[in-house]
């Protein structure tokens, strides 16, 4: 924890060196990408006070095993208030991920599968992943940003929980992913067109359309 | 074999029912709510009431925005005039909409004077949308007191 | 579907649901069977998608919070608890030692009323209409607790942002104790309705079995994971929100059915009473809400903020962009991820099981669908 005394402008200062190929794990480059609407330095005015924030994982073993076994995979490895972040390229994120839940880390245990959305970044969706080893009892954070029309392996052959959750960052970011049994939308109706959980779907946009065969309501109030 | 025995003597489903026996002849339960009126907590947040002073009789809003501010379903409008005298704000008009409220609390707990309160009553229920619309009168006279209105409780 | 099977009849395809009383709130089961034996089911959900994490990004972190009482609705004051413990880490905010307290306290109480809850409709489902009446008795207490203290019965708001609304008000103490004093008896009386009848036993035993290994390949948690014998509480695993300093015990299954995961909210529910037991031994005074500023604007980061809800784990994801508003909430709800066993766990078992089985995942769709 005292690692986290930095001061807060550490993490944004090595990003540039990630560039696109796999683009920044903290949300920070998301942030200035997201036309600059909250000014990045507004995290920073207040000196005083130390604030979390991004740290580089220096010796961690993880991290160390995988860059060796993946030199082109693994694109930074952070932590964030003690929480490891892996960001990987997509390219070999299956294999990341093959490996981990197979070797001996043995994350058997996949907590959560979501996605982010940087809108305005080449590479707007990025794939977050919590993983949890029963065995070692570590979680532990993996990311791979991707663009809106790349494909993204699937991960339910690896952990059956995938499934639903894939289906759910299909129905809400429309991320595609390939080998995915039964791709459907799952919370939204199946002939729904948009994907809410983007950031430039208005919170008040609906399908009009839809709205218009299903319900037969005219015109939605404002 | 007393496990066989259990099972064939229907023991453990007796003592089920000799459980349930007892409790027939115990102390009732339930609330007879429409009947009587159940007594809630004091902190319990309901329909809305905007507060007067109770001494002059005048409304304890000062016309902050605070609430509506506040509220994460912006249904709090507050509108009102400057007096060009007093330099102070009066309040003309209030509308809460009841039909969006969460009954959060949060309004109440930025009000700088306590004017908007959430207060014990619950029967909200109504036959259209539109009468959902609290105006500044019904909020200060309350929902019971306003005319034409039915009361279940005696 | 052409192919003919054992009785040389076609299969068939039912709905159950949504509005079947049994699905506990407006869940679809498309289930395929062969006379009463169920050879697939697929669940069909959303009917309540409220699009809560779309919400939770157009709103300040403090007005998010209201919303998270309607995911899981039975559940409220853990799903608060969840995410006021991720800003707060986020915003490196201090909480009194009372309101740390009192936050387990009310959170355990939840988890009675929770699993009260469920075995209410669990044994209704099942036939045991008597324990129905009992639980509600006891759920009624709990709900008056949390009436006196949070102003609300079920959609409670519980907790702030630094610690709590208001401070407990005067008696609460007293009916607490008063509570958890009768508690154990009362538990007792579920059990000798039920842990030996013959029909339960019967409708419950070997019922939707799930090995451990499999129950971890599925991403269960909670107790249909303990259940199967694994010990992963995440109070335990990963204590958050000084649970490190109580004590209690984790139940674990041995095989894994419907009989088991019964067995083991109802243990759990004695060791929540022994925890809250704790909380009002060791109340300390103080204030109940720590330094926070005006305007919460973490600064720029992440947090996973993990606990251990009444039905599994729940994890809030907060991320934030250092405005006011969260760049995103994630909500990781434990009864969506549990919900995708079930197609696992009815196939080969009959209609009638279905309904058990379902009880016993103990889902609720407003947090499925959020
Ligand atoms: S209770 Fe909540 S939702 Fe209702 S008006 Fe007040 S702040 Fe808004
Ligand atoms: S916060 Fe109170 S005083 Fe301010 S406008 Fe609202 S009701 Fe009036």
């Amino acid at each position: 924890m005292s690692e986290e005394n930095k001061p807060p402008g550490a993490a944004p200062e090595d990003q540039p060196e990630q560039k696109k190929s796999g683009a920044p794990a903290a949300p920070a480059g998301g942030g200035e990408a997201k036309a600059a609407q909250p000014k990045p330095p507004a995290a920073k005015k207040p000196p005083a006070k130390k604030l979390p924030s991004y740290e580089e994982l220096t010796d961690d073993p993880l991290l160390k095993d995988l860059r060796g076994r993946f030199p082109n995979g693994i694109v930074s490895g952070q932590s964030f208030l003690g929480q490891p972040i892996y960001t990987t390229a997509l390219e070999l994120l299956g294999d990341v991920m093959l490996y981990l839940r197979g070797s001996e880390w043995a994350f058997d245990y996949l907590v959560d599968l979501t996605c982010l959305d940087y809108l305005g970044d080449p590479k707007r969706l990025c794939m977050v992943y919590h993983l949890y080893s029963h065995k070692s009892g570590r979680l532990i954070r993996i990311k791979a940003r991707a663009a809106a029309d790349e494909m993204v392996p699937s991960m339910s052959t690896i952990w059956r929980t995938a499934d639903w959750l894939e289906r759910e960052a299909f129905d809400m970011y429309g991320v595609e992913f390939s080998g995915h049994p039964d791709l459907r939308r799952i919370l939204l109706p199946e002939d729904w067109v948009g994907y809410p959980l983007r950031k430039d779907y208005d919170i008040k946009l609906q399908d009009q359309a839809w709205i218009r065969k299903h319900l037969r309501i005219r015109k939605v109030p404002e | 074999m007393i496990g066989f025995l259990r099972r064939i003597l229907l023991i453990d489903i007796f003592k089920g029912l000799a459980l349930t026996l007892r409790y027939t002849y115990s102390k009732v339960y339930t609330e007879q709510y429409p009947r009587e009126k159940v007594k809630l907590a004091e902190r319990y947040r309901g329909a809305p009431r905007l507060n007067n002073d109770p001494e002059t009789g005048e409304t304890l809003c000062i016309s902050c925005d605070l609430c509506a501010e506040a509220c994460p379903e912006d249904l709090i409008v507050v509108s009102s005039v400057r007096d060009p005298e007093s330099r102070k704000k009066v309040l003309t008009e209030y509308t809460f909409d009841t039909s969006r409220c969460l009954f959060c609390g949060l309004c109440q707990e930025v009000c700088p004077t306590n004017a908007i309160e959430l207060t014990q009553d619950f029967e909200l229920a109504t036959y259209d949308r539109k009468s959902m619309l609290w105006n500044r009168a019904r909020l200060e006279k309350g929902w019971d007191r306003i005319e034409g209105h039915k009361v279940y409780h005696k | 579907m052409d192919e003919p099977t054992i009785l040389d009849a076609q299969e068939l395809e039912i709905n159950m649901g949504p509005q079947h009383p049994a699905t506990h709130g407006v869940l679809r089961v498309k289930l395929k069977l062969d006379g009463e034996r169920v050879l697939d089911a697929d669940c069909v959900i959303g009917y309540l998608h409220r699009g809560v994490e779309k919400i939770s990004e157009n709103r300040t972190y403090t007005k998010c919070l209201p919303y998270y009482d309607r995911t899981d609705y039975i559940a409220a004051v853990s799903n608060a608890l969840g995410y006021v413990l991720g800003v707060e880490k986020l915003m490196e905010i201090e909480v009194p030692e009372r309101a740390v307290t009192v936050r387990i306290m009310m959170t355990e109480f939840n988890r009675i009323a929770s699993h009260l809850l469920w075995l209410a409709t669990h044994a209704l489902d099942i036939g045991a209409l008597t324990v129905f009446l009992y639980c509600f008795r006891e759920r009624e207490e709990i709900l008056k607790l949390f009436e006196n203290l949070f102003g609300a019965r079920l959609t409670t708001h519980a907790f702030r942002i630094g610690g709590l609304w208001m401070d407990l008000p005067p008696g609460f103490e007293e009916a607490a104790r008063k509570f958890i004093d009768e508690f154990p008896a009362r538990v007792d009386e579920y059990e000798q309705l039920l842990t030996n009848n013959r029909i339960w036993i019967d409708r419950t035993k070997g019922i939707g079995v799930i090995s451990g290994e499999e129950a971890i390949d599925y991403g269960l948690s909670g107790p249909p994971l303990r259940g199967s014998g694994v010990p992963y509480d995440l109070r335990r695993s990963r204590p958050y929100g000084g649970y490190d300093q109580y004590e209690f015990d984790v139940p674990v299954g041995l095989n894994g059915d419907t009989y088991d995961r019964y067995l083991i909210r109802m243990e759990e529910m004695r060791q929540s009473r022994r925890i809250i037991q704790q909380t009002l031994d060791r109340l300390p005074g103080g204030p109940i809400r720590g330094k926070v500023p005006r305007i919460i604007k973490p600064p720029v980061g992440e947090y996973y903020s993990g606990i251990e809800g009444p039905r599994g784990e729940l994890g809030y994801y907060i991320v934030s962009d250092g405005s006011a508003f969260p760049f995103r909430v994630r909500i990781r709800p434990p009864t969506f991820i549990n919900l995708q066993a079930l197609k696992r766990l009815v196939k080969g078992h009959l209609v009638a099981d279905v309904i058990a089985i379902i009880g016993t995942l103990d889902v609720v769709l407003g947090e499925i669908d959020r």
